[in-house]
């Protein structure tokens, strides 16, 4: 490889129309609200958008940008009231008891931790590219997603006995 | 169970607040860059009160000129050489490999102004062991007249037709004692004559030559000199080049614009270009090989230097050019090659890595 990839404007455009939902309500699960998530994930595309050039094209480019927005919704939790819970959804289907469990437990965890889950789970990304997106080595994913499974699992069995 | 599944996840996660909105991302993006163009302005304009300032308090307008040669691009501060223009009446690139001089090139005007690039040339002046970048001295009227009678005193101009090309496999026979030689690949002395720039084809003694021009400070008279003491030779602008790698596949400039950080694609796309062609190699196994190039100022230039270096882009040849490449995307296994080139007073663009 020879210098930097870059990364082209049509590929952002695409990442953002076809992820824009995953991207916002992960990064609120940051904030702990949509409106402040929204805002970091517009920030971190144009962000993205000026640095392109310097995208090296040595993982996905969804990994990258990640952590752009990741560290735009830190940023604004930095700036602002720590998020200490993120806001209940609109309408919660399914197991509203079971879901409100997993919300309390998850909003609990460690942040980084937090993230792992949503990015492995929700956004469904490989270990590769979340260790590209939270800035660890690839085996601490691994690693970082047992210790949320666990912390997981003990808080779930203690809010149900 | 954890019951971290996608679905549970989609139920507890906020939904999402509005549409994408592309339009947002780009308002986003040019804001930034004019805010930081805002920023640059306010701090050139306070840099220019503080220029000004000073100047006042001695009196008159100070000059910055530089004692070295650069490779690039000059301080901000340098001050450019004056004037702008200028009317070249001898040009030479003559090649000492011989005398481990290595490959020289030099400009005369008639305002005096001896502008010279030469490379394998470890001066103190020099920017570096590898090339001298453009230094600059300047001659009396009648140091220019000395160094043009030299070299047509000493030659054939171009009035005589070249000799046929010798068939292939055929060397040229060695000169007689005495007698003008061609003049071989690689060496180019012009003079203006009558009124245009003419070449000198067959010189008497071509290496005496070559030394003479090389070094004109070991021979002219201390009346040939106005200012002997080299200094750097500042341009008022520069060329912004750029093309695609390997040569057989030419890239679009349009998707070269479309790779670069924006506001260099943003700047770039609003000036002209023009399509240049060198060629690479040597005889008979020459590749040709097109770039664009788009004329700057030095402060664009520079912006756009800051531009590639925040981008990553790799800088490479570094030692004779400002130049900078990276890959493009995709399978294909094409390079993107941009690099910065001086104006000359008479108005031509100059091949720095040229040797």
């Amino acid at each position: 490889m020879i210098g930097n990839r870059g990364a082209r404007l049509d590929e952002l455009e695409a990442l953002y129309r076809s992820r824009f939902d995953v991207f916002e309500r992960v990064a609120a699960s940051v904030t702990g609200d949509s409106e402040r998530a929204r805002d970091a994930v517009q920030e971190a595309f144009a962000t993205a958008v000026r640095k392109r050039g310097s995208f090296r094209g040595d993982g996905p480019l969804e990994a990258w940008v990640w952590r752009i927005v990741l560290n735009a919704a830190r940023s604004d939790v930095r700036r602002s009231t720590p998020a200490v819970d993120y806001e209940e959804p609109a309408a919660a289907n399914g197991h509203p008891e079971r879901d409100a469990e997993l919300r309390g437990t998850l909003a609990r965890l460690p942040e980084r931790q937090r993230t792992a889950v949503f990015l492995r789970y929700y956004a469904d990304l490989d270990y590769v590219a979340i260790a590209e997106a939270l800035g660890m080595r690839t085996g601490t994913v691994a690693a970082t997603l047992n210790a949320a499974h666990a912390a997981l699992r003990s808080r779930l069995e203690e809010v149900r006995t | 169970m954890t019951e971290l599944d996608r679905a549970s996840l989609d139920r507890i996660l906020p939904s999402a607040s509005a549409s994408p909105d592309w339009g947002d991302v780009m308002g986003r993006t040019r804001a930034h860059q004019s805010r930081r163009r805002r920023r640059l302005v306010a701090l050139a304009a306070a840099a220019l009160v503080v220029a000004v300032g000073t100047a006042s308090a001695f009196g008159t307008v100070r000059h910055f000129f530089l004692a070295k040669g650069f490779i690039g691009l000059p301080p901000v501060a340098a001050t450019p050489s004056t004037p702008e223009g200028g009317e070249l009446v001898i040009f030479y690139w003559v090649n000492a490999d011989w005398n481990h001089l290595g490959r020289s090139r030099a400009w005369v005007y008639a305002d005096g102004r001896l502008i010279w690039l030469r490379e394998k040339a470890d001066l103190p002046e020099g920017a570096n062991r590898f090339s001298t970048g453009f230094l600059e001295q300047r001659l009396t009227r009648e140091g220019v007249e000395l160094l043009r009678s030299e070299i047509i005193s000493t030659g054939q101009l171009g009035h005589t037709p070249p000799p046929p090309p010798l068939p292939a496999g055929v060397s040229a026979p060695p000169p007689l004692k005495g007698e003008p030689i061609q003049v071989p690949f690689g060496t180019e002395i012009q003079v203006r004559n009558a009124g245009r720039l003419v070449s000198v084809d067959r010189p008497s003694d071509l290496k005496q030559l070559v030394v003479r021009l090389i070094d004109p400070a070991s021979w002219l008279p201390a009346s040939a000199w106005e200012r002997r003491e080299l200094r750097a030779y500042v341009p008022t602008k520069f060329a912004v080049c750029y093309g695609g790698w390997p040569p057989d596949q030419p890239i679009e400039p349009s998707r070269i614009l479309s790779l670069l950080p924006v506001p260099a694609e943003d700047l770039l796309r609003a000036k002209d270009r023009t399509r240049t062609e060198g060629r690479f190699g040597s005889p008979g196994q020459f590749h040709v090989v097109s770039d664009h190039c788009s004329d700057v100022t030095s402060e664009e230039a520079r912006a756009l230097a800051a531009t590639f270096d925040a981008a990553g882009f790799e800088r490479f040849m570094p030692a004779v050019r400002l130049a900078y490449r990276f890959e493009t995307p995709g399978p294909n296994e094409e390079t993107v090659h941009i690099y910065f080139e001086p104006y000359l007073p008479h108005g031509e663009r100059i091949c720095s890595a040229c040797g």
